[in-house]
């Protein structure tokens, strides 16, 4: 449930990918619709977008925000499954992240 | 190598010398003495590198004649201009600092080249230098960037640091975000009784004073901020408490048990932070 002044957004992957995108434009300081457009889904955030640590923690606060959710683990993106760091992570696996953990649960 | 006269050890931001083509590449370098005061009386040495204006073709003449050359070889891998101007950029300040750190602890002075700071498998910058074999001496270093500024803060290894780590964030950026992404609830919790009006400065040196935690130990933040709980500030000392939490986050890995205090302040529109660990 969102909160006062939040909103929820679509769960369809083209919609958490703009959102996704909007929020990384919105981090990066440039909220106009094309510079949100440009960003490409296997960009990395880091490498790619030039996104240091502070402008990621922004980036999942920023979504929990547009999400209308509270903390979301974002941090299991920089985890493999074998337990060893990632460095840096796609604009895509976060939107996919976003489809994980905003899908209503199965009855 | 030379050795310099004690007299000469007061004068060290003379000693840093000129970069190649330093006059016309827009780089001002100097001395930070208000992020060299590391908590537990740790001498520190802190430089700032500025860049007031990026000029590409400097920085590929450059480069070689500042960076050894596998530190060459990393800069010239990096993929963007813009991290390449960054990462150089922090190499300057950090070599800087080192050099400081030598003239006034060891009275040796080292030209640029003559340290090479390559990052180990967790990116910490690892320091060597061809002079230190001789003083049995061991040095950490850490660097931190914000905007066209990067700086660095050096210090001696010994029983008392076992690492240092510095960061720094502009006061000036917008900073959406920051609580709900960086902090859990119960760490903004510690500023409901800070004035509104400084609570936005506030909450950034305690991402700064994360950040340095991190550093110090050596991991970084490994993706998730709260690896670096804030537990406790002291608004007039201008001192943060860090640690790490008790058990991992789900499916990371371990961190060590760790606790450290952070100075934090800011300075010409920048907020830091810096830390230093002792091991446990």
């Amino acid at each position: 449930m969102a909160g006062p002044g939040q909103r929820t957004v679509g769960n369809s992957q083209d919609a958490l990918l703009n959102e996704v995108r909007g929020a990384i434009a919105q981090v990066r300081g440039c909220d106009a619709g094309n510079a949100a457009e440009a960003i490409r889904p296997d960009a990395f955030l880091g490498a790619d977008l030039g996104l240091s640590s502070i402008a990621v923690a922004r980036l999942a606060g920023i979504l929990q925000q547009r999400c209308g959710r509270g903390p979301l683990p974002f941090h299991t993106l920089f985890v493999n499954p074998d337990r060893t760091l990632r460095q840096d992570i796609r604009v895509a696996e976060v939107a996919a992240f976003l489809e994980r953990h905003l899908r209503p649960p199965t009855p | 190598m030379t050795e310099a006269s004690p007299g000469e050890a007061l004068r060290a931001p003379r000693h840093f010398g000129p970069l190649p083509g330093g006059g016309v590449a827009g780089i001002v370098r100097r001395p930070w003495r208000q992020a060299a005061y590391l908590p537990g009386r740790v001498p520190g040495w802190c430089c700032q590198c500025v860049e007031a204006e990026a000029d590409e073709a400097w920085d590929e003449a450059a480069a070689p004649y500042i960076l050894h050359e596998p530190e060459w070889r990393i800069w010239n891998r990096l993929p963007r201009a813009a991290l390449r101007r960054q990462w150089l950029r922090g190499r300057v300040a950090a070599k800087d600092a080192v050099r400081w750190l030598l003239l006034e602890r060891f009275r040796l002075v080292a030209p640029l080249e003559a340290v090479s700071i390559l990052p180990d498998e967790h990116g910490q910058p690892r320091v060597s230098c061809s002079a230190l074999p001789d003083t049995g001496a061991s040095l950490c270093v850490s660097i931190s960037h914000c905007g066209n500024t990067s700086v660095a803060l050096a210090t001696e290894r010994s029983a008392f640091c076992r690492g240092v780590g510095i960061d720094v964030a502009s006061q000036t950026d917008n900073h959406d975000g920051l609580a709900e992404g960086g902090f859990s609830s119960v760490e903004t919790s510690l500023l409901d009784d800070c004035p509104a009006p400084e609570r936005s400065a506030w909450l950034l040196r305690l991402w700064c004073a994360k950040e340095a935690a991190g550093k110090a130990l050596g991991v970084g933040l490994q993706g998730n901020p709260l690896n670096f709980v804030v537990c406790q500030i002291n608004r007039a000392r201008q001192t943060v408490e860090v640690e790490t939490p008790a058990a991992p986050a789900d499916g990371a890995p371990p961190l060590p048990a760790a606790q450290m205090t952070a100075h934090v302040g800011c300075d010409r529109g920048l907020a830091f932070a810096v830390a230093s660990w002792k091991g446990n």
